[in-house]
């Protein structure tokens, strides 16, 4: 697929007092973002265009201080082109959770 | 409500959610409209358990056109709650490689099979019909001591039982081993001299509700990841909880620790004896719980190191020839025979700090702290494995700490089905299913009966074990032989002196079932292409008794096919005239005649459930290919060893539809704790608790010692040489080194060493060296960064890189009870290239 575009969750596991740097790393990437922080856990969004450059990510984070472990929790990948495309559906909480 | 967004938004939205669910985080008001991928774009999402190591995750599977295209970690599975690791994670990729086997290949050479033919593509009748007229002249020759098999612990509940009856029953071979035996063979000798009985009494749920976790030599940060996410958010949400790791290096699960021990290769012996030592000293014994729950026993030492019978390892030892022998002491013996093993001597012989010591022995001695002992290869591949099993088990029940909610000394396992097929159906040289072994009379009965052939076919002598079977294979003795659902030519330890030899002797037909062709597959005669996973219906039992089914969900590429299949098809093409005894025949003329697929696979327990006991909207191939469904016949049937004796397992149609149940399942009820009253329908009441594996209802607390390993580094083999695994690639690779993201994360093997050792070598990083031991070398490069940090003095290389093949090292020595290889320790050097 061309002009991909991966979008994935993590959840990452971490010493409380490592918040800040997680932080820190995160601010100096457009790709990276927190979106729940938590006092030992926070879900992060990676948004990239390779699969590769999430797989870095984890490979980095873990190797931060204080964090304990990255776990990789939900990836799609689409074209980046339909990735504006509106949609309209009923909200549903079926289907993945078999 | 209808909602209206731009599809990144919802995809966005639904990552957070699923994330947050797992997590078990509030989800910020602008994320709560989620559209689950499933709505999107019509996929089939099944539940199965994960393909990799034995935690036993449950695992979404999304099919679309006939192919798997997504999975996730099941939000409704206890073990991992909707978490997965990343093997788990690209889980679907495994079945897609570009070089997967799609039909069986045979050596041959001017159109006929030759030992030194190459490999050619032919049909399924043709590879059945050279490898049965191999197999009739080497039961012909040779008798069923020549025919043997190697198994596996990914195999399915159903492939495990087929073969077990294929072997013992039909072939009567008890040459039949599971690659397990390299995993789990001491876990499993462990419990049953202590216990009288295999698998963990407790659970994963004593995960949360632990005060204190010792890691035994385990790395589960990158071995059992899933678990360690719910020991990391146990430590980190509870600041109460301590966590210690033990290790000869130092690894990613440090990071976690509170009490971070490395110690001399071996000396884990010594660490053991002086927290029971400790334990005894400071008066902590649980008395009420050792009088009234246990026994003390001596077992005899010098048992020597499972080599062949004419090293002088072995000539020289003692009690090599009857390693399990012991005599009945009591809890003064016991005391007396623990006590050299002070904090001074501890101290000397495992070069850990003394504070680390005392923290360590405080975790099992304090009567206020609940603990969780977690182990794996560390203790299991080991010399002194069983040993090494039997000592913490000790410590637990000296405390009384064993059976109740957080207090649990628990064997981790290492494939998808150690417990639910190689140990559960007894699929090892030496058992039967449910705990039973051939060398017992009444088990053979027993398991004859079940099977509905005649008394007397089932062996009483154990056949050969793994490691045996490499070396019956070069002397000649053992000369057809079959390798399913594993690669023993990349795990088996010294390859160059004993694996590669046999399986290369004109004398010998080996025959390798696999899905891609690994070094094992390439150095057989013939090769036979493999379904795998959702390719077939399956079932697997994780390390906490956990029962997991799944249906077929796609078919297998070209002509794969299942285990369960070949081993079944094949078994039409004996007769029992071929196979049994004339007198057995003559005195039980009905069998005369039939094939052992009759004899069987049609006895009436296998055949009994015609397909429309299927369940609608899945395909079955066997059941289609046999007529019946064969899965649960053979469910069906091996669950009669084990219901009512403590190995219950819930009626077949019941797995498909939960996530898993732990056994023993006793009026549909799983047991979390065996062996304590209220919690085990076994234990009877007014008893508390009730080891019911052993006769007398109590657990055995064994006086073992500390002996020292087979080889230890000297001036020439300076470096102790310990091997494992590492998160992204699972044991030999064969599947993980196929998916991209895993290949690339961790794509070929490396030497971890310390800057000091490689300095003193004159090494830098990324140089090219020669690992050298007695028995062979191979070729990597230093790292001296990274995830692993060895002390000086020793390296650690994995296993998984079929283009570094560290079993060239490697020394065949195995705990001689267990009879499974230490792949821990052995001595060798590095030398640059």
């Amino acid at each position: 697929m061309k002009d991909e575009h991966h979008i994935s969750s993590l959840v990452v596991l971490h010493r409380p007092d490592a918040v800040d740097v997680l932080t820190a790393f995160v601010e100096l990437r457009d790709t990276l973002e927190i979106a729940i922080q938590g006092e030992c856990r926070c879900v992060m969004v990676c948004e990239t265009d390779n699969q590769r450059a999430v797989m870095d990510h984890i490979e980095a984070m873990e190797a931060l201080p204080g964090i304990i472990n990255v776990s990789l929790i939900y990836h799609h990948v689409e074209s980046h082109d339909v990735m504006d495309e509106l949609v309209s559906s009923d909200a549903s909480l079926q289907g993945a959770g078999v | 409500m209808t909602l209206s967004m731009t599809r990144r938004e919802f995809i966005r939205n639904t990552a957070v959610a699923v994330a947050a669910n797992v997590a078990g985080l509030a989800l910020p008001a602008s994320a709560t409209n989620v559209l689950l991928e499933g709505d999107m774009v019509q996929l089939k999402w099944s539940k199965a358990p994960c393909r990799f190591c034995g935690t036993g995750c449950g695992v979404n599977v999304a099919v679309k056109d006939g192919r798997v295209v997504a999975t996730h970690g099941d939000q409704l599975s206890e073990v991992n709650r909707g978490i997965n690791c990343v093997k788990g994670y690209f889980l679907s990729k495994i079945m897609y490689g570009a070089d997967r086997l799609t039909a069986p290949m045979l050596r041959k050479k001017n159109g006929v099979y030759a030992k030194d033919g190459t490999f050619t593509e032919v049909s399924w009748d043709e590879a059945f019909d050279v490898m049965a007229q191999q197999f009739k002249r080497v039961l012909k020759e040779k008798g069923p001591e020549a025919v043997g098999m190697f198994g596996s612990g990914q195999w399915t509940v159903w492939e495990g039982y087929a073969a077990n009856k294929l072997l013992k029953g039909g072939f009567r071979s008890n040459t039949l081993d599971p690659n397990a035996r390299h995993c789990m063979a001491s876990a499993v000798m462990g419990f049953m001299r202590t216990f009288g009985m295999d698998e963990p009494m407790g659970c994963y749920d004593d995960i949360e509700a632990t005060d204190a976790f010792v890691l035994w030599g385990s790395n589960m940060a990158e071995m059992h990841p899933i678990l360690w996410t719910r020991v990391t958010d146990r430590r980190l949400s509870n600041p109460n909880v301590k966590v210690a790791v033990l290790s000869t290096f130092e690894h990613r699960s440090f990071e976690l620790a509170d009490i971070p021990i490395v110690f001399t290769p071996q000396t884990d012996l010594v660490i053991l004896n002086y927290i029971a030592n400790h334990i005894i000293k400071t008066n902590r014994v649980n008395k009420d719980f050792v009088d009234k729950h246990t026994t003390f026993k001596r077992g005899v030492t010098d048992i020597g190191y499972g080599l062949r019978p004419d090293n002088p390892l072995e000539e020289n030892a003692k009690n090599s020839k009857d390693p399990t022998g012991s005599e009945p002491i009591d809890f003064a013996q016991f005391a007396a025979f623990v006590a050299p093993y002070t904090l001074e001597k501890t101290v000397e012989m495992t070069g850990v700090d003394k504070g680390w010591l005392e923290q360590l022995a405080e975790l099992y001695a304090n009567p206020n702290i609940k603990v969780v002992s977690f182990w794996t290869m560390g203790f299991n591949q080991h010399t002194r494995g069983t040993w090494a099993n039997n000592m913490v088990y000790n410590i637990h029940l000296l405390t009384g700490k064993i059976s109740t909610p957080g207090n649990s000394p628990f064997s981790l396992t290492g494939q998808p089905s150690a417990c639910g097929t190689a140990r559960e159906v007894g699929v090892f040289s030496h058992r039967l299913p449910a705990d039973m072994v051939v060398t017992n009379p009444e088990h053979r009965k027993h398991a004859e009966e079940i099977w509905k052939i005649p008394h007397g076919i089932i062996q009483p002598k154990p056949g050969y074990h793994a490691v045996q079977q490499n070396r019956m294979l070069r002397d000649g003795k053992l000369n057809a032989y079959w390798v399913l659902c594993n690669n023993n030519v990349q795990a088996g330890a010294n390859l160059m002196q004993e694996t590669y030899a046999g399986y290369r002797d004109p004398r010998n037909f080996v025959v390798v079932s696999d899905a891609y062709p690994t070094v094992t597959a390439q150095s057989a005669d013939l090769i036979l292409p493999a379904a795998m996973w959702v390719e077939k219906e399956g079932a697997y039992g994780n390390a906490e008794r956990r029962t997991q089914f799944w249906h077929q969900l796609v078919k297998a590429p070209g002509q794969a096919r299942s285990d369960l299949w070949q081993l079944m098809e094949f078994s039409k093409r004996f007769t029992t005239d071929e196979c049994w005894p004339a007198e057995i025949l003559a005195a039980n003329p009905q069998f005369k005649g039939k094939t052992l697929f009759d004899v069987l696979f049609k006895n009436g327990n296998v055949d009994k459930f015609p397909t429309t006991e299927m369940e609608a909207g899945y395909d079955n191939d066997e059941a289609a290919a046999f007529g019946f469904y064969v899965q649960k016949g053979l469910f069906e049937e091996y669950a009669t060893f084990g219901r009512g004796h403590g190995h219950d397992l819930a009626p077949f149609d019941d797995y498909h539809k939960a996530h898993g149940l732990r056994w023993p399942v006793v009026d549909g009820k799983e047991t979390r704790w065996r062996y304590r009253e209220g919690s085990d329908p076994y234990v009877k009441a007014g008893t508390e608790f009730q080891f019911y594996g052993n006769p007398d209802g109590r657990a055995v607390i064994w006086a073992l010692p500390y002996e020292a390993p087979p080889e230890i580094p000297d001036k020439e083999y300076d470096l102790w040489l310990a091997t494992g695994r590492v998160l992204e690639h699972w044991h030999s690779g064969s599947m993980t080194m196929r998916v991209p993201e895993l290949y690339r994360a961790f794509p070929e093997a490396v030497v971890f060493m310390n800057p000091d050792d490689a300095r003193s070598r004159g090494l830098k990083r990324g140089d090219e060296v020669k690992v050298i031991s007695r028995r062979g070398e191979m070729r990597s490069r230093v790292e001296t960064r990274g995830r692993n940090k060895p002390p000086q003095g020793l390296v650690f290389v994995p296993w998984f890189d079929a283009g570094q093949l560290i079993n060239k090292v490697t020394l065949d020595a195995t705990d001689p009870i267990s009879k499974q290889t230490d792949y821990k320790k052995c001595a060798v050097k590095v030398v640059a290239v």
